[in-house]
């Protein structure tokens, strides 16, 4: 199915004239009679922003969602000692052109960080309760993705910390991320800068005519200028900037992840990181060394699913070298049993990334976007995973 | 009279523009040709007398978007536990005269959707929000959004034995 089906089948949604006709004929008798239009306007109205029963704080991030375009997902944590993830890159590309960023120091909260425009702060004044069963509230929305989890009695995990380094051998950063039970969103920081992370393509941002996203050189500087691009307003209510300048940020693979620096027509200035909603690699090594250039660990406990039912590993450090040194060829079909899932949270890829370990010798790759790869990463691999988790695995 | 003759122009270009945009969202989510006619004459209505201001066409697309969203949400609600006239549903679905069979079996099956989920795929795959702009209509985290489209694909994968979208 392609787009021009959907947007055939959506030509073919059409109302009646008729009912075209009827609601002209309304607005005009209530233009004639003022009386009539109030009493309709009470009976009928409905607020025009989606109204989530929460504490301030998140009500004023939600509505403002269209300004932050934040994007993180249901995962779990690895333990660290805040020892941060250390790749050695055999692309000497990536080696020499590597971002310096800061030692770690506390995050900020994004709501802390981000101006708010008044039309924004205007809406979230605005709302009208809607009975909560039609909306997402938080705890709907993280249960939205866990809905299959069984509850095993245990409270909601957090990190233990809201905050957490990374260091590669080309320099170091800091991250930022929260349980969704916290309902707070992520930010991450690099070379003193907070960005937010957003998703989808770098198309939807650029200028068609610049085309980005295919030109991004491979080898490319972190906060490099590439050029100026005309961005249309994708995030609702926030006014787009007549300008953006976009960066190139240095990856392992470099042509999907840059950086965009909005200023919308207040001044205020936002630093976006775009992902490729759907990128995928050939070989599970080349997704985990994309991975692993900006891995980074927190305090918390590894959750590994099984049976619906969360487990916990004491020490994940030998859990996650296992998967991050699995290898496989990209295939089309998952065979056997899925046997358990594991969680990581990154920067990149929508905010985490799940990995279904199957017992034919497979690994199901699920970033934060939803986009989905599998690997066929052999038997023994699996089975050592699986062993390791049963091992060392407590309910 | 004249300012009320520009509104009443204004309101008809707007529904001229934005029809099948809001009729769509709301016969997919109610499935019911009335309660959808309902919505749609509450949508233009609701957005004639309120007059909301918007700095650009999109912020307007969005308010109307929104707007019916949450309509065809109290209509909704409730409905899961009353009776659902299915009869009525499929006769919506016939009677919309699509070219197509094929037109006809992917409507149908998007429909077939539990709501959360087809409220996502209607606004992303039909009216080709991005993520972050669906995100927003609905209310939801990005996350939210793809693990429902997710969901969403895997279960009309299985009804039209068909990847539902093509990415390419």
């Amino acid at each position: 199915m392609t787009k021009n089906d959907l947007k055939r089948i959506e030509n073919q949604l059409e109302p009646d004239d008729k009912l075209v006709q009827n609601v002209i004929e309304k607005a005009v008798q209530f233009s004639a009679n003022s009386e009539m239009a109030k009493d309709y306007l009470k009976s009928h109205d409905v607020s025009d922003t989606i109204t989530v029963k929460h504490n301030r704080g998140y009500r004023y991030i939600l509505s403002a969602s269209a300004a932050l375009a934040l994007v993180f997902g249901a995962g779990a944590y690895m333990r660290s000692n805040n020892v941060v993830k250390t790749h050695t890159s055999d692309a000497s590309s990536t080696e020499e052109n590597a971002a310096v960023v800061t030692d770690s120091t506390p995050e900020t909260s994004v709501t802390e960080n981000v101006p708010v425009s008044e039309s924004i702060t205007e809406a979230v004044e605005s709302k009208v309760d809607i009975p909560d069963s039609t909306l997402d509230t938080p705890d709907n929305v993280a249960d939205e993705s866990e809905s299959e989890i069984k509850d095993d009695g245990r409270s909601e995990w957090k990190p233990d910390r809201t905050a957490d380094s990374f260091e590669t051998e080309n320099g170091n950063g800091q991250a930022a991320v929260l349980a969704p039970a916290t309902d707070e969103y992520r930010s991450f920081e690099m070379n003193d800068t907070t960005y937010y992370f957003a998703c989808g393509n770098k198309g939807e941002i650029y200028d068609p005519e610049h085309m980005i996203g295919n030109n991004i050189p491979n080898i490319s500087y972190i906060n490099e200028f590439l050029t100026n691009a005309e961005v249309l307003s994708m995030f609702g209510d926030i006014r787009p900037s007549a300008q953006a300048e976009v960066y190139s940020l240095q990856f392992a693979d470099p042509g999907y992840l840059v950086a965009v620096r909005f200023i919308d027509v207040n001044g205020d200035e936002r630093y976006y990181l775009f992902a490729d909603m759907d990128h995928s690699f050939d070989t599970l090594e080349e997704h985990l060394l994309a991975l692993n250039i900006d891995i980074y660990t927190f305090d918390g406990t590894a959750i590994i699913r099984r049976d619906g039912v969360r487990s916990f590993v004491d020490d994940d450090s030998t859990l996650k070298e296992m998967l991050l040194s699995a290898n496989g060829e990209k295939t089309d079909t998952a065979y056997g049993e899925a046997l358990c899932e594991i969680f990581l949270d990154t920067p990149i890829y929508g905010g985490s990334v799940g990995y279904t370990v199957y017992s034919d010798g497979y690994i199901g790759v699920v970033n934060g976007f939803g986009s989905e790869s599998i690997y066929n990463v052999g038997t023994e691999t699996t089975a050592q995973m699986v062993s390791y988790i049963n091992e060392n695995c407590h309910e | 009279m004249h300012t009320e003759e520009t509104a009443i122009q204004e309101l008809e270009q707007t529904i001229m523009k934005y029809k099948r945009t809001i009729y769509g969202i709301a016969l997919t989510q109610l499935k019911n040709r009335h309660e959808a006619d309902d919505v749609f004459q509450d949508v233009f209505l609701l957005y004639f007398l309120k007059k909301p201001e918007f700095d650009n066409e999109n912020a307007k697309k969005a308010w109307l978007i929104k707007t019916t969203v949450n309509k065809c949400r109290k209509y909704n609600y409730g409905k899961w536990n009353t009776h659902v006239d299915k009869s009525a549903e499929l006769e919506t679905i016939d009677k919309i005269g699509f070219s197509s069979e094929y037109d006809r079996d992917v409507y149908s099956a998007v429909t077939q959707l539990p709501p959360k989920l087809s409220e996502a795929v209607y606004l992303r795959f039909f009216l080709g929000l991005s993520v972050n702009e669906t995100a927003s209509m609905l209310g939801i985290t990005g996350s939210a959004v793809s693990m429902r489209l997710k969901k969403a694909e895997k279960l009309l994968k299985v009804n039209l034995e068909d990847d539902f979208y093509d990415k390419k």
